[in-house]
């Protein structure tokens, strides 16, 4: 009776004791054993909150270090998906292109594109015999196809420069072309000759004769040093009117110089540009320079 | 007091004591559960699939021989069952025995933990499981906080929730750190042994598992007695868990490991990489590099990095040995912050692809690479450029004769520049091929002043030298800094024939799918005569054969060779820098900090004693078994044997003749 009176305090140890080791503690300290056990044997705590934590998963903030890795990774999957997709639109474009000139208006400054040596042989084919020639000369060019270890070919746009580099299989460069901005309008307009008279052309500018002068030491000269300087006499002969003027390049462009010849039609003043070597521009150079001189010495005589 | 009154008291005080714990417990549980529902808020999402943290994909950098040599960023994933049952029993058995077990948090291992931490001062124990280590790894930063902890013990419970065991080993063991920039088991067993995981051994597997702990400390490259001393620990912790037997663990512990000595190698000397590295930091983001799973061929060749690395350490040990001791001391003791220091620069000629760098003697204790950054005066090594120079504008030959006499070139507004050699003596008339060989400053002092020193530097601009160039008279002598590398690249130029190619070091850059961003085009420019640049050539061939580096035809160095040597003042640097048809190497030798190279008996080192043997040891090796190839002789060139005082045809009174390359024109 005394044991059942839990609400009254005990009076005696024996009392306490009874009360200490009742059913009824036993019951809840095994109660308290047995959550505390199955705790630690079946995790269930864990479990709840593990199973709560993953219901509220996809509300919570995207944080943290793989996060942000994966972030960086997708902004730079992104940002290089742009770049390729720049560059190998414009190789599909070189690739799809039916001529080189074609090709050479879609270079854009400091990108170049990459062709298969095939690819370049069949646009170069595609050529008339006038431009090709402007390329340079055929017989460089044979000498280059002719080469086993010529594989590729690189197109550069650079500083007003339009660079064709001739590749091997480690990319070194084989030989390589260089198309001034004169021929390279040229090239783009598919047309021998350029509307205009020299003096529009930079290049030219600094150094123009008259024709006269020209011929007479183009007559003076050995046959072989007339050939490098006009190797296809053909494209001049075809073109309407008659050559009022020359003009010879400024810059040096692989071993060649062009020399622009300007031809006065009946309608209007044009220009037809093409390349000579350049051992046989200085020869010429050289002689036109003396004549000149020569020309000027005897007109200031007669002047006084 | 009576005992009933007693019996009272003690059963106030129990009751009292009963429902203050459980008042306590339960503000506790409110406080946890209101500090759980708030925290649990603000965590990290965790990916689903788990599997998708080992999307990013890795930047990967070849050698030009395709040679794998270091991976950025970016996961090599493989499944739980392509990796060595032996590893993940090692590691279960070091970082986490009761994986299998436990739901995300080892209960026991904690309590026992807070015990350590609480009651044993000064000393810490770790608890964290596998799942905790994931979490941590995963989302949060390395820093030490209860709120870290509590949050990474959440996130660990959701994983072990949301996941199988066998998900979470594999996540784990995919991203785990590993050191020398390898990230998950798949990574390293092939940074270390050059294998898969799968194929790992019971030795290899428990050295590799000692890595996570601390990958610095236990790197078996630099520390191995260290590392060893782990893999023994882990092996006796596999053998008390029962996954191993007896017999296994005595034959893992004397098994030989077989490191992979490509991962030695780039631990020893990162400087190539560190230059690849700042190369593609100028053309592309960060964010590119580093998450945008590249792949980066470089120039570089590993032979030749070996080789530089070798010849550079034992002829700076050498040169060590001989010299002074206050100097030999000062870095051999602790701090080697003032030792003995070198660089090495290999090009090849005709392209300009850089094929080795060697920044210093020590990568890990000196990042600086001095190969590249340094810029050290190069004393007579700058010559060529002045004799091409006076070549071109003074119409000069190298049969031409010049005095070696007493010099003094006044200067406007300055005192008058007195050039000395270094011989402190002058040998009167000499043609110049053999001043050039002799390195005699006066007559180069004669020649600068009559070209100007505006034209020499156009010159060194041709060849590449991009460094600042003082535009005054001592220009000659090399008073201007330059770097190893720029001295290899612009060399290179005399050894093409006037031809420059820009030094390199990344081949090709392509995506994670190989497609092409960026590819080199090896392009030439001719800069230089050829005609007189090969006069040059022949006379730097001299200063091997005959001249101030004649010491490399004594160490047994055979292939055609050209090159110049090159000292400071106060011998405070020397150079060596030269070339054979394929490959142009420089080689510095200095301090850090301005202090001269003497021997003990107080002898200057030059160019020729220190900086020669270096570069003649390194290409004994990177050409053997070259076959021997001349320079390329331009058509107009021929050879004459003249008298060196005269420059004339050897007569009865000449002593001593030289061999000399001029025009045709000039031939007579």
């Amino acid at each position: 009776m005394v044991c059942m009176n839990h609400l009254s305090e005990p009076k005696n140890f024996r009392e306490l004791a009874c009360r200490f080791f009742s059913l009824r503690t036993a019951i809840l300290f095994l109660i308290c054993c047995s959550v505390l056990i199955s705790e630690l044997r079946f995790d269930f705590i864990e479990r709840s909150l593990g199973t709560y934590l993953t219901s509220i998963n996809q509300f919570r903030p995207k944080s943290g270090a793989i996060w942000e890795i994966g972030l960086h990774s997708s902004t730079a999957q992104k940002t290089l998906e742009h770049m390729l997709s720049h560059r190998q639109a414009s190789e599909y474009e070189a690739r799809k292109a039916e001529t080189l000139q074609q090709l050479l208006a879609g270079l854009v400054p400091e990108k170049g594109v990459m062709i298969s040596a095939q690819s370049f042989k069949k646009l170069f084919l595609k050529l008339s015999p006038m431009l090709s020639i402007e390329l340079g000369s055929p017989y460089h060019l044979l000498k280059i196809f002719n080469d086993s270890r010529f594989v590729r070919t690189y197109f550069e746009k650079k500083g007003g420069l339009i660079i064709i580099y001739f590749l091997d299989v480690h990319n070194q460069v084989l030989e390589q072309i260089d198309i001034g901005q004169d021929l390279a309008q040229h090239f783009q307009k598919n047309d021998i000759a350029i509307k205009g008279t020299l003096n529009n052309l930079a290049d030219f500018s600094n150094r123009i004769y008259p024709a006269a002068l020209f011929f007479t030491v183009i007559d003076s000269l050995p046959k072989e040093v007339c050939e490098g300087i006009i190797s296809e006499p053909r494209i001049l002969l075809q073109t309407q009117g008659r050559i009022n003027r020359i003009g010879i390049s400024d810059e040096v462009l692989s071993g060649f110089i062009e020399i622009g010849y300007e031809f006065i039609d009946q309608k209007e003043t044009k220009v037809v540009v093409m390349q000579a070597k350049e051992w046989a521009v200085w020869r010429l150079r050289k002689l036109l320079e003396q004549k000149l001189l020569h020309v000027n010495t005897q007109k200031n005589r007669e002047k006084i | 007091m009576s005992p009933t009154i007693r019996i009272i008291k003690f059963s106030r005080w129990i009751s009292g004591l009963f429902y203050f714990g459980l008042a306590l417990s339960g503000g506790i549980s409110i406080i946890i559960v209101v500090i759980f529902f708030i925290a649990s808020q603000n965590l990290p999402q965790v990916p689903n699939p788990l599997n998708r943290i080992t999307d990013t994909p890795a930047t990967e950098i070849f050698a030009s021989n395709g040679e794998r040599l270091m991976i950025l960023g970016g996961r090599e994933s493989v499944p739980l069952n392509r990796i060595s049952f032996h590893f993940i029993q090692a590691i279960l058995a070091v970082e986490d025995h009761r994986f299998w077990e436990h739901h995300g948090i080892d209960k026991l291992r904690t309590l026992k933990a807070l015990w350590i931490t609480f009651f044993k001062p000064g000393q810490i124990q770790g608890a964290s499981t596998i799942t905790q280590q994931l979490a941590k790894n995963l989302f949060f930063s390395f820093k030490p906080t209860y709120t870290r902890k509590f949050r990474e013990l959440l996130v660990a419970i959701q994983i072990e929730s949301q996941y199988t065991k066998s998900e979470i080993l594999e996540a784990y063991l995919n991203q785990i750190p590993m050191g020398i920039g390898a990230s998950g088991i798949e990574q390293a067993a092939w940074s270390f042994f050059n294998k898969p995981a799968a194929a790992l051994n019971l030795a290899e597997s428990a050295l590799l598992a000692g890595l996570p702990k601390s990958p610095t400390r236990y790197n078996p490259y630099r520390f191995f007695a260290r590392a060893k001393k782990r893999q023994q620990l882990i092996l006796s912790r596999m053998l008390a868990s029962g996954f191993i037997r007896k017999d296994q663990f005595q034959e893992a512990l004397n098994a030989e490991l077989e490191f992979y000595p490509r991962s030695a190698r780039l631990n020893s000397g990162n400087y190539f990489i560190d230059f690849v590295l700042k190369n593609l930091e100028d053309r592309y983001n960060p964010e590119i590099i580093y998450h945008g799973g590249l792949k980066i061929t470089t120039t570089f060749n590993p032979q030749l990095q070996s080789l530089a690395e070798i010849s550079l350490q034992n002829g700076l040990s050498k040169l060590e040995q001989e010299m002074s001791k206050p100097a030999v001391s000062s870095y051999n003791g602790r701090s080697r912050q003032n030792a003995l220091q070198g660089a090495l620069s290999v090009v090849e000629t005709h392209s300009g692809a850089i094929k080795a760098l060697v920044g210093g003697r020590s990568y890990s204790e000196t990042v600086y690479n001095r190969a590249v950054n340094n810029n050290r005066l190069p004393g007579s090594g700058f010559k060529p450029f002045l004799y091409y120079t006076a070549f071109k504008q003074l119409n000069l030959n190298p049969g031409s004769v010049v005095v070696d006499r007493p010099v003094k070139i006044r200067i406007k507004g300055a005192s008058p520049w007195i050039p000395k050699n270094f011989s402190r003596n002058y040998k009167g008339p000499i043609i110049i091929k053999n001043a050039f060989m002799k390195s005699i400053n006066t007559i180069a002092a004669q020649l600068v002043e009559q070209t100007g020193p505006s034209k020499v530097i156009e010159t060194a601009r041709r060849c590449g030298i991009k460094s600042l160039l003082r535009p005054v008279y001592s220009i000659a002598l090399g008073t201007s800094g330059v770097s190893p590398l720029e001295m290899a690249s612009s060399f290179a130029t005399f050894a093409n024939g006037g031809v420059y190619h820009e030094p390199f070091v990344i081949q090709r850059v392509e995506d994670a799918l190989g497609r092409v961003l960026e590819e080199h085009i090896i392009t030439g420019k001719k800069s230089l005569d050829p005609v007189i640049t090969y006069q040059v050539v022949d006379m730097m061939k001299g200063v091997i054969d005959r001249g101030t580096a004649k010491i490399i035809r004594k160490m047994g160095f055979e292939l055609p060779a050209a090159g110049k040597t090159g000292t400071t003042n106060g011998y405070k640097d020397a150079w060596f820098t030269g070339f054979t048809p394929t490959l142009s190497t420089s080689v510095w030798v200095g301090f850090d900090k301005n202090l001269g190279l003497k021997t003990v008996q107080g002898i200057g080192i030059t160019g020729g004693r220190g900086a020669a043997p270096i570069w003649a040891d390194f290409m004994i090796k990177a050409t053997s078994g070259e076959p021997s190839r001349e320079f390329r002789i331009p058509a107009s060139i021929k050879f004459k044997t003249v008298d060196t005082l005269t420059g004339q045809r050897p007569t009865e009174k000449t002593i001593n003749t030289t061999r000399i390359a001029v025009l045709k024109d000039n031939f007579k």
